[in-house]
C-alpha cells in the first residue's frame, strides 16, 4: 500500500511538471522575438515534455530492466 | 570463437555424418562451455513490450513525415487566426489525460478494480472532450484556413491524424473498461491495461510535438 | 472454409462502407456518387470485413470481448489457404505468392521488350505501355520488398535462432493475409482507368490523373502496413527468441541481415504510406500538399517518397547480402570472413541509408546546395558494402568450393552486384548523374543492383532450403542449366542497356530514336532467353517437389540449427530447446560445435534463463561415443 501511495504521488508530480513546462512553453514562445532561440527553447520543452512522460508514465526503462523484477501485480 | 582460419572442413569427405542430434566432431567437452547461460528467451510479456515499442517508433515515423511536411510548405509562418486558448487547452487536457491513465494503470498493477475503472472512465471521457475540441476548433479553422490552402493542408491532416489515434485509443480504453467491468484483470495478465495505457501516452507525446508545430512555431 | 467467409465479410464491408459514402454524399447535399470518394472508403471497410472473416474475429477480437476462444488449426494443405500461425506455413505462403508474382511481373517485362524491339508504337499504345511498364515495377518492387524476407526470412529465421516460432504468429499470418487485398486492388487499377505514373506516383500527374491512381494508393498503403508488421515481427523474435547462448555474435548471417532490413521496415515505410496517403488528401479531401497553385509542392512528394524509398533498395539487398555470405560460408567450408564487421557494416548501411534519399532529387530542381551533401553521403555507403564485398571474397579465399545449384548463384551474386555497385557510381556522381538520370543507364543498373544481386541470392536461397522446406531434393542437373541459362542471358540482355542509356535511351517511355532499333532488338531477344530460364526454374522446382527424391536432414551437411532437424521440421522445429555452444560457421575448426541439440520432449520454454538449458548428458554420450 505504501508504495501505491508513493507511486500516486510521483505521478501528480510529473503531472505538475508538465503542465508547469507546457505553460511556460507557451509563455516563452508568444513573448520573446521569433528567432533561433526561440526555436531551441521550444525544442528544448518539447523533449522535456516527451522526456517525462516516456519515463515515468510509459516506463521506458523495463525495457533494459525487465529480467529484474516483476513489474506485473505488486498486491 | 574461431577465428578466421586456412584450414578447410575435413568432414566433407565424411558423406554420411549428419547424424543426430550431433555432427560427429562435436565432443561434450564444449557442450560445457561457458557461454551456455548467456541468456535464455524472454518471457512473453518482455516480448509483448517490445513488440509495442517498436510499434511506437514506427509511428512516430509517420507524425515526423507530416510534420515535416509542415516546415517543408511553410517554413516557420503560422497565421495570426489561430486559437491559441483552445490549443493550450487542449494541451493541458491530454495532459490531465496521461494523469488518470497513469493511475488506471496502477490500479489494475495493484489488484483495485475500482481505481482502474474510475480512472479508466475519467480517461475515455477526457479523450472525447479532446475530440470534440478539435471538432469545435475545425469549425473555426475551416473559415480562417481551409484544407485547400498550404497551411489548412497541414493543420487538417496533422490534427486529423492525430485525432483518428486518440480515437482508437478511446476505443482500446472502452475495450479495458469493458474487461475490467467483468473482472478480467483482478488475475492473471494486465498487459491489456498496460498496451492500452502505454499507447494513450503514445498519443500525448504526439500531441506534445504536434501542439507546438501548429500553434506555437515562428 | 476460412476464405468464403473472409470473402463474405469483405463483400459485406465493401457495401456498407459504399453505403455509408454514398448517404453521407447525399445528407451533406452533394452528388451520390463519385468513384473516388465511394472506392476509399468502401475499400477500408472491405479491408477490415476481410481481415475480421480470415482470421481477426477468430484470433483477437473474440478475445478482446472476453468471448470463449478456440484456436482452430488446420492440416494438410487445407493450412495454406487458411490463417495459420505456423512460421513454416507462412513462410511458404509467402514464397509462392511472391514467386508467382515474380513470373507474372515477368512476363509484363517481355510485353515490355515486345514493345521496344522497334523503334515507333508498334504492339500496344503509349497509354497501356505506361500500365505494363507501371505494373512491372510496382510488383516487381513488392516482390524485391517481401519475398525473401517475407518467404525464407519467415520459414528459416526462428530455425536459424533456435526459436518455436516467431515473437507474435498471429500477426505473423495476418501480414501475409493483407497481401490478397492488394493484389485485387492493382488487378482493379485496369478497370479504373489504369494506372500510369510507374511504381514511384509522382505528382502532379498522380494528383490528377484517373482513379485507378486511387486504387494504387491504397493498395501499397496496405502494403506497407504488412511490410511494417512483418518487420516488428523479425525484430522481436530476433531480440527476444534466441536459444540460450545464441548472443549476437553468433547470430547466423542471414539472421543478422534480416535484423537489419527489418529496422528500414518498420521505420521508413511509414514515410511511404505518408507520401501516398498525402496525394489521396489532395485528390479526395481537396488539400494542397502538391498543388503548387495553392501553395503546395509537388517537390514534397519526391522528398518523402525517396525517405522510404531508397532505404527501401536497402530492404531488398541487406537479405541478400545476408543470404549470400550465408551460402558462400556453407558452401566453402570456412568460416564467415569477417563476421564481426559484417553486422557492423549492415547496422552502417541502415543509418546511412536514411541520409541519402535526395540523389534521386539531383534534375528535380532541388537546391543546388543540397548536391553536394548527398553526393558523399550517397558514396559513402560503398565502405560498409565494401565490408560485405571483402567478407564474400575472404570467405571465398582458399575455400573448398562446394559448386552446388546454391553456390553458383551466390558467386553470381558477388560478381553482378559488384557491377550494380559500380554503375551506381556514376548515378550517385551529380555531372555524370544529370546526364544519365532517367535513362537505360539506371534501368541497367539497378536491375544489376535488384536482379543481380537480390534475386540471384533468392535462387541461391530457394534451392538451399528447397530440401529443408519440401522434404525433396530438387534437381541438380536442372538447377545448374538454370543458373547458367539465367547468368548468360542475364548480362546479354542487362549489359547494352548501359550501352543505350549513355546514347539517350530514355526510360518509361514506350518509344526511342530510330538508331538505337538494332540494340533494343538485340536486347530484347536476350530478354526473351532470360525468360525461358524460368521455365526450366518451375518445371524443376515443381516435378521436385511432388516426385523429387526424398531428403535428408541435412544435405549439405551445414552446421546451422535448422539442419539438424528432420526435412521438413516438425511442427514444433525442435524437440527441445537447443543450446548454441559456439559460432554456426565454424567449419574445418577442430572440436568446433554450434549447438546441443536434446532429443527431450518439448516443453514450453520457460521465462528464466538457466533451469532448461542444461542439456541431456545420455543423448550426448551416445552419439560422441
Ligand atoms: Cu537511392
Amino acid at each position: 500500500m505504501k508504495e501505491l501511495q508513493s507511486r500516486l504521488r510521483l505521478g501528480w508530480f510529473v503531472f505538475v511538471a508538465l503542465v508547469v513546462l507546457t505553460v511556460a512553453e507557451y509563455y516563452v514562445v508568444t513573448t520573446s522575438p521569433p528567432g533561433a532561440i526561440t526555436i531551441a527553447m521550444l525544442l528544448v520543452f518539447q523533449f522535456a515534455d516527451a522526456g517525462l512522460i516516456i519515463w515515468y508514465f510509459m516506463h521506458v526503462s523495463q525495457l533494459w530492466r525487465a529480467h529484474d523484477a516483476p513489474q506485473q501485480r505488486t498486491t | 570463437m574461431p577465428g578466421w582460419t586456412h584450414k578447410t572442413d575435413e568432414t566433407v569427405q565424411h558423406m554420411s555424418d549428419f547424424v543426430l542430434p550431433l555432427p560427429k566432431h562435436e565432443t561434450a567437452v564444449a557442450v560445457h562451455g561457458a557461454a551456455v547461460h548467456e541468456h535464455a528467451p524472454a518471457s512473453s510479456l518482455s516480448r509483448n513490450r517490445v513488440g509495442l515499442w517498436w510499434f511506437i517508433l514506427s509511428e512516430c515515423f509517420l507524425f515526423l513525415a507530416f510534420i515535416s511536411a509542415r516546415y517543408y510548405l511553410l517554413g516557420l509562418e503560422r497565421p495570426a487566426e489561430l486559437n491559441q486558448a483552445l490549443g493550450l487547452g487542449l494541451s493541458l487536457l491530454l495532459l490531465v489525460s496521461s494523469l488518470t491513465a497513469y493511475r488506471a494503470e496502477l490500479g489494475a498493477q495493484h489488484g483495485d478494480r475500482r481505481r482502474l475503472l474510475r480512472n479508466t472512465a475519467t480517461t475515455i471521457l477526457l479523450g472525447l472532450v479532446f475530440l470534440m475540441g478539435v471538432g469545435y476548433e475545425w469549425s473555426e479553422a475551416l473559415v480562417h484556413f481551409p484544407p485547400s490552402e498550404a497551411f489548412g493542408t497541414v493543420f487538417f491532416s496533422l490534427t486529423g491524424l492525430h485525432a483518428f489515434h486518440v480515437l482508437s485509443g478511446v476505443v482500446l480504453l472502452a475495450l479495458v473498461y469493458w474487461n475490467a467491468r467483468r473482472g478480467r484483470y483482478d488475475s492473471g495478465s494486465i498487459w491489456g491495461v498496460e498496451a492500452s495505457v502505454k499507447y494513450w501516452h503514445f498519443v500525448d507525446v504526439a500531441w506534445v510535438f504536434i501542439y507546438p508545430t501548429l500553434y506555437l512555431v515562428r | 472454409m476460412p476464405l468464403v467467409q473472409a470473402f463474405v465479410f469483405a463483400a459485406i464491408g465493401g457495401v456498407f462502407g459504399v453505403g455509408v459514402t454514398v448517404a453521407g454524399r447525399v445528407l451533406t447535399g452533394r452528388e451520390a456518387w463519385s468513384l473516388e470518394p465511394v472506392v476509399t472508403v468502401g475499400y477500408i471497410f472491405a479491408l477490415l470485413g476481410w481481415l475480421l472473416g480470415i482470421g481477426v474475429w477468430d484470433q483477437w477480437a473474440r478475445e478482446w470481448l472476453g468471448l470463449p476462444v478456440e484456436h482452430r488449426q488446420h492440416r494438410g494443405w487445407a493450412r495454406y489457404f487458411a490463417f495459420t500461425t505456423d512460421h513454416k506455413v507462412v513462410g511458404v505462403q509467402y514464397l509462392v505468392t511472391f514467386v508467382a508474382l515474380f513470373l507474372l511481373a515477368g512476363l509484363l517485362a517481355m510485353l515490355i521488350r515486345i514493345e521496344l524491339m522497334a523503334p515507333g508504337m508498334t504492339f500496344m499504345g503509349l497509354g497501356t505501355y505506361n500500365q505494363v511498364m507501371s505494373l512491372h515495377g510496382i510488383v516487381m518492387v513488392a516482390v524485391a520488398v517481401a519475398t525473401i524476407i517475407g518467404g525464407l526470412g519467415n520459414y528459416t529465421v526462428p530455425l536459424l535462432i533456435g526459436a518455436e516460432d516467431v515473437a507474435f504468429p498471429r500477426l505473423n499470418a495476418l501480414s501475409y493475409w493483407l497481401v490478397p487485398p492488394v493484389a485485387i486492388l492493382l488487378i482493379g487499377t485496369f478497370f479504373t482507368g489504369g494506372l500510369d505514373t510507374g511504381w514511384t506516383a509522382y505528382p502532379p500527374l498522380s494528383d490528377v490523373n484517373a482513379a485507378g491512381q486511387v486504387l494504387f494508393n491504397l493498395a501499397v498503403i496496405t502494403f506497407g502496413l504488412s511490410s511494417i508488421l512483418g518487420g516488428l515481427n523479425f525484430l522481436v523474435t530476433i531480440a527476444t527468441l534466441r536459444a540460450p547462448g545464441m548472443g549476437w555474435g553468433r547470430l547466423p548471417i542471414f539472421v543478422w541481415s534480416i535484423f537489419a532490413a527489418s529496422l528500414i521496415s518498420l521505420t521508413a515505410t511509414q514515410f511511404l504510406a505518408a507520401g501516398l496517403m498525402m496525394i489521396l488528401f489532395d485528390r479526395l479531401l481537396g488539400m494542397a500538399f502538391f498543388r503548387a497553385s495553392a501553395g503546395g509542392d509537388p517537390l514534397l512528394y519526391q522528398h518523402v517518397f525517396w525517405f522510404y524509398s531508397h532505404p527501401a533498395v536497402y530492404i531488398m539487398i541487406l537479405p541478400g547480402f545476408g543470404l549470400a555470405l550465408e551460402v558462400l560460408s556453407h558452401f566453402s567450408r570456412k568460416p564467415l570472413f569477417g563476421y564481426r564487421l559484417v553486422p557492423g557494416g549492415f547496422i552502417a548501411i541502415v543509418v546511412l541509408s536514411f541520409v541519402v534519399w535526395a540523389h534521386h532529387l539531383f534534375t528535380s530542381g532541388m537546391s543546388d546546395a543540397l548536391h553536394g551533401p548527398f553526393m558523399v553521403t550517397t558514396e559513402l555507403i560503398s565502405i560498409p558494402t565494401g565490408l560485405v564485398f571483402l567478407s564474400a571474397l575472404g570467405t571465398l579465399w582458399l575455400g573448398r568450393l562446394w559448386l552446388t545449384t546454391p553456390m553458383l548463384f551466390g558467386l553470381a551474386f558477388v560478381f553482378n552486384f559488384l557491377i550494380g555497385g559500380l554503375t551506381g557510381i556514376y548515378l550517385a556522381d551529380v555531372p555524370t548523374d544529370i546526364h544519365l538520370q532517367d535513362t537505360h543507364f539506371v534501368v541497367a543498373h539497378f536491375h544489376y543492383t535488384i536482379v543481380g544481386g537480390e534475386i540471384f541470392a533468392l535462387f541461391a536461397g530457394i534451392y538451399y532450403w528447397f530440401p529443408k522446406m519440401t522434404g525433396r531434393m530438387f534437381s541438380e542437373r536442372w538447377g545448374k542449366v538454370h543458373f547458367w541459362w539465367m547468368f548468360l542471358a542475364y548480362h546479354t540482355t542487362f549489359i547494352p542497356m548501359f550501352w543505350a542509356g549513355i546514347h539517350g535511351m530514355n526510360r518509361r517511355v514506350g518509344d526511342y530514336p530510330a538508331e538505337l532499333g538494332d540494340v533494343n532488338l538485340f536486347i530484347s531477344v536476350a530478354a526473351f532467353v532470360m525468360g525461358g530460364s524460368f521455365v526450366v526454374f518451375t518445371a524443376n522446382v515443381v516435378w521436385s517437389w511432388v516426385r523429387g527424391p526424398r531428403a535428408v536432414a541435412n544435405p549439405w551437411r551445414a552446421h546451422t540449427l535448422e539442419w539438424q532437424v528432420a526435412s521438413p521440421p516438425p511442427i514444433e522445429n525442435f524437440p527441445a530447446t537447443p543450446v548454441v555452444v559456439g559460432s554456426p560457421y565454424a567449419y574445418g575448426v577442430p572440436g568446433a560445435v554450434h549447438a546441443v541439440l536434446t532429443t527431450a520432449p518439448a516443453h514450453t520454454p520457460a521465462a528464466s534463463g538457466g533451469a532448461q538449458a542444461e542439456p541431456a548428458g545420455p543423448a550426448l554420450a551416445a552419439d560422441s561415443a
